[in-house]
This record gives C-alpha cells, structure tokens and sequence, in this order.
C-alpha cells in the first residue's frame, strides 16, 4: 500500500502529475485515493522529498 | 568492495540551477563534469511538470532578462530562449483594479494607499537613505526601519507586499539591511525586465545540460549521492547510486546542490564545527503556495495582477498572454502566489491553501465564473520557495563549507555580505564557486 510521510512531504504535487491512475491531489497535505492507485511506484521516484514509499510488501491486489 | 571507481575533475551534486550553472561554466573551461540527480528529471525547482496538457513550474517563473544568470548562458553558449514582459502589470487596492501603466511608479501607487503627500515624503527619504547612505541595521525589520519614518500602516503594506513577492517574508519578520542589500544587489537584476520561458522554465535548464554534455561532461538523472568522502578535512570523492548500485566516484572537488543540511549529512557532522551547525539551524526556508488555474478564456485582461490587503494572495499571473504553449490550443493558464502571514509562526496549511482560493474568489472577477483549480502546490521545508528567507538577524552560510574542496552552490547560501536567492542569486553563487575551483587548480 502507499503511504506517504507526512512529517516530510510538503504538498508540492509533484507525485500528482505523474501518477498515471489520477489517485493523488495535493491541497496543503496529499491525499491518496486507494480505490484508483495500482501500486505502480511511478509517484515514488518523483517524489522532490523521498516521502512516499510502498509498505505492506504482502498485501497483493 | 566489488564497487566501481570513476574519476572526474568536479562532480555536483543536485541539478537545479546552481548545479548546472556550476557544472556548464567549468565544463566550459575545459573541467571534467559529472552531475548527479536523484530525481528522474533535471532542474529542481527550475523544471516544468506536465499535466493534463497544461504546463506547471516547480519554482522559477520570471527571470532577469539581464545579469548573472542570463550572462551564464551567453558565456557558454548555451540558448536563453525567454519572452520578456511588455506589458505593465496591474494592482488591486482597495477592491479595484488600478492600471498605472501611464504613470510613474511606485509613486502613483503609495498615493493610491495614503493621501497625505507629507507621509510618503517622509517615507521615501528614509528609503532613500538606506539605499544610498547606509543599509540599515540587521537587528531590525523592514517595518521597524519604515516605522522611523512614517507610522502609515498601509504605506508600509505596500512594501510588505512587494517584499513579500520577491522574498517570501513580510515587512515585520524582513531584516531591514537584507531587504535593501538584496534590491541593491542579486534582485536587482530584475530591473532589466523580467521574462519567462515559452515552454517552461525546464527548457533553460535543459540548454545548460546540453553545453555540459557538448563539452564532455555528464549529467546522470535517477542517481543519488549517497555520501561523499572525507580524508583530512578534504573532500576527496563521492558514493552514488543509480538503478545498477553504487559507484565511488573520485573527484578534486565536490560541489554540492542538494542544500547545506543535506551536505552536512552526506558528508558526516563530525566535519562540521558547531559555529556551522548552528547558522545551518537557524535557517528559515520559506513557504509560498502556488496555485494554477485553467480556463477556456484568459482570467484576466493583462499577464500580471497584484493584490493588495488580502489574506494571503499577492499576485495573479495570467501567463497564457505571455506563453500561450504552456496550455494546448484554446486553453488558458494561470498561477497564483500566497505565503503565510509569518515564515516562523505554526500555520495549517490546509488553511492557507483554502484562503489563497477564496482570495482568488474575491480578487479576480472571472475566476468564480471560468476558473477551474487545476494543481496546488505548497514549497516549503525540505523542498522550499527560498531555502533561506533573509529574516531579521539573517546570517548567511558561505560557499565554501569547511571541508576543504566541498562547496554548497544554490538558495541555501548567500554572497558574502548579502541574502542571494532565487534565479539570479543561485547563478551568482555558482559563479563564485567556479572562481574559487579555477584558482585553485587546473583542469585534468
Ligand atoms: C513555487 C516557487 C516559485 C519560485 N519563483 C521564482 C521565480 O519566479 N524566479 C526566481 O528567480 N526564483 C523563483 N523561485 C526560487 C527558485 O526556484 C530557487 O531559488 C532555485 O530554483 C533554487 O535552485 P537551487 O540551485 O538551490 O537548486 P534546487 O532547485 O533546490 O535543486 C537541487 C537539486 O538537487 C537534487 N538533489 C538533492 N539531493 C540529492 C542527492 N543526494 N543526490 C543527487 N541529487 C540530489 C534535487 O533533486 C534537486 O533537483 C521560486 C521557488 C518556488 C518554489
Ligand atoms: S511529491 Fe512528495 S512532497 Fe510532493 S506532494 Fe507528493 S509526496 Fe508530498
Ligand atoms: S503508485 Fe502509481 S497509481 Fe499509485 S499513486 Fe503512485 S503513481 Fe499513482
């Protein structure tokens, strides 16, 4: 599942335009749409802050 | 270790515009470059994203048409494709929308906030004085210097506000000498004009790129540095690491762009003295709140609005009447800038965000009929508007680190004597660096 850092991301959006699913919307902080995310990782690289990451490796779609 | 080596005169670290101004003007001399970037794009906080078709800067909009950073370019060749604003911008004081194209600024607006001729007389010989006597005190803020001259509260807004859009900090937390040093120094590069690249200000740093690698250097995105190596008090090398592991990398100089706690960090504390450390703490990166705004119709008639007594909004960008391809054929964008009342005091950011809309609401008579919020974007912390905001008591960090041959290029440190942010200040601590590297040794 991906999670986000919330002690570190700042809300740039950067991960918003990436996100080929349209699963992220910042507006002060990130908000993560589980129903639309895939787990493709592609938010992860772009993130300015290294703060988003996938945990829960076993939890399988 | 199984690990590979590689050697190269200088490698940077990070590139955003202090790195590539740094890595281009010393590739150019005939240095062997190597550039590395954690992030899958180049540029920083000078790139452009894409999304839905629009085109979003990460940092760096306007840029001096003349000076520093424009002169880098012009040294190494490489292609300053910017557009420069013709067209005045407009202001919106007291809920109506002034255009002072045909008069003498800022004149015609401080009479527009005050009446009294007596005030603004007042006034603009105490800001004469601190910008040809003496730069005023440190220890005292832009208000408290303005104070001395005049106690009209919206006099001085005009100032927080113009203050507030170039550095990010409000006239009560601005260090009066920072306030006046900088105008008379990295930002006043911005009184040649301002411009804005066509596509989107990635393209220059996309140019700089391009003369780094003509000239043999390399520029690696998706590849960290990881630590940099330290014998003696020198710096020696650096680890990084991309898709394939890690690869140290021997190097004569280090040139770090990823800011000076990263560089601390990468490096190892225990190099650094306390003195150091404790400007690093004092550091007050800045927070601004980008929002851009779509639409089938340009929101406004001309590209630049300033709002005045808001709660938070200061300017309006209607930047498709500058750059139309930053929108697909028939679209319009437009970003908008806010920054917290205080840099220093907790703030919600939700609420700052919700208060720049309803900002934009109130100030833009076409945004609540066509406006559509496309992105919002908050630059603070770790990933900052300006990494250090030149508040009172602003003591800057320096290039050089004290680590020998290590040196910190961008928004973190400032010109000796001076804050240096922003477009022209990171190309002028570049400059200062690849001065210092070319006196010290030559190249191969
Ligand atoms: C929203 C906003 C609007 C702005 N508007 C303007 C404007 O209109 N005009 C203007 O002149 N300035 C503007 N600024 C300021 C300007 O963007 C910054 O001052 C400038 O871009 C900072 O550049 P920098 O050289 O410090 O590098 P940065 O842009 O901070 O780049 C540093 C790079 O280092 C990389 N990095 C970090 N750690 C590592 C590592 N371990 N290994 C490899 N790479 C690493 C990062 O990924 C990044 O790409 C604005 C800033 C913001 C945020
Ligand atoms: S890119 Fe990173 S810092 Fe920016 S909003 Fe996404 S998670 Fe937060
Ligand atoms: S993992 Fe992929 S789908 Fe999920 S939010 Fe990130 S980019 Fe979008």
């Amino acid at each position: 599942m991906l999670t986000v850092n919330e002690e570190t991301c700042v809300g740039c959006g950067w991960c918003q335009t990436f996100c080929p699913q349209d699963a992220l919307r910042a507006w002060g902080y990130l908000e993560i749409d589980y129903k639309k995310c895939d787990e493709c990782l592609v938010c992860i690289k772009f993130c300015p802050t290294d703060s988003l990451s996938m945990a829960d490796v076993s939890h399988h779609k | 270790m199984g690990q590979k080596q590689e050697k190269y005169d200088v490698v940077v670290l990070g590139s955003g515009i202090g790195g590539l101004c740094t890595a281009a003007l010393l590739a150019n001399k005939g240095y062997k470059i190597l550039v590395t970037e954690k992030l899958p794009i180049i540029g920083g906080r000078c790139a452009t994203l894409k999304y839905k078709g629009f085109k979003i800067p990460t940092g760096v909009l306007g840029v001096p048409m003349a000076g520093t950073f424009k002169s880098i370019f012009e040294e190494v060749g490489a292609e300053f494709n910017v557009t420069p604003m013709t067209v005045p911008p407009k202001h919106r004081i007291d809920n109506e929308i002034i255009d002072m194209s045909k008069s003498n600024q800022p004149d015609a607006i401080l009479s527009r906030f005050c009446g009294d001729e007596k005030e603004i007389e007042a006034l603009k010989k105490g800001i004469n004085r601190a910008q040809t006597w003496n730069f005023p005190s440190n220890e005292i803020s832009l208000k408290d210097y303005l104070n001395q001259y005049t106690r009209d509260e919206k006099l001085i807004e005009y100032y927080s506000n113009l203050s507030d859009r170039i550095l990010s900090t409000r006239a009560h937390e601005i260090s009066a000498r920072e306030y006046f040093q900088s105008f008379a120094g990295s930002i006043k590069d911005f009184q040649s004009g301002v411009g804005f690249a066509p596509e989107g200000s990635m393209a220059l740093m996309k140019a700089l790129k391009k003369v780094i690698e003509e000239k043999g250097g390399k520029v690696l995105t998706q590849c960290r540095a990881k630590k940099i190596l330290v014998k003696e008090g020198i710096a020696e090398g650096v680890v990084i690491e991309d898709k394939k592991g890690e690869t140290t990398v021997r190097t004569s100089a280090v040139v770090s762009n990823a800011g000076p706690k990263k560089t601390v960090a990468l490096a190892g504390k225990e190099y650094f003295d306390k003195g150091y450390l404790r400007e690093l703490k004092n550091m007050v990166p800045s927070l601004q709140i980008w929002v851009s705004t779509i639409s089938d119709r340009p929101l406004f008639d001309v590209p630049l609005l300033y709002t005045y007594e808001t709660r938070r909004l200061v300017s309006f960008v209607s930047i498709s009447h500058v750059c139309p391809k930053l929108a697909p054929a028939g679209k319009y964008i437009h970003y908008s800038i806010s920054s917290p009342v205080s840099q220093t005091a907790p703030r919600n950011l939700r609420n700052e965000v919700n208060m720049h809309i309803q900002d934009l609401k109130d100030s833009v008579p076409d945004f609540n009929k066509y406006g559509q919020v496309l992105h919002v974007g908050c630059y603070w912390g770790e990933w900052p508007t300006l990494a250090n905001a030149p508040i009172v008591g602003f003591n800057g960090i320096p290039q050089k680190t004290p680590i020998e041959n290590l040196y910190n290029v961008g928004d973190g440190v400032a010109k000796k004597g001076g804050w240096a942010g922003g477009s022209p200040g990171c190309a002028l601590s570049a400059r200062i660096v690849v001065e210092d590297i070319e006196n010290r040794f030559e190249p191969g």
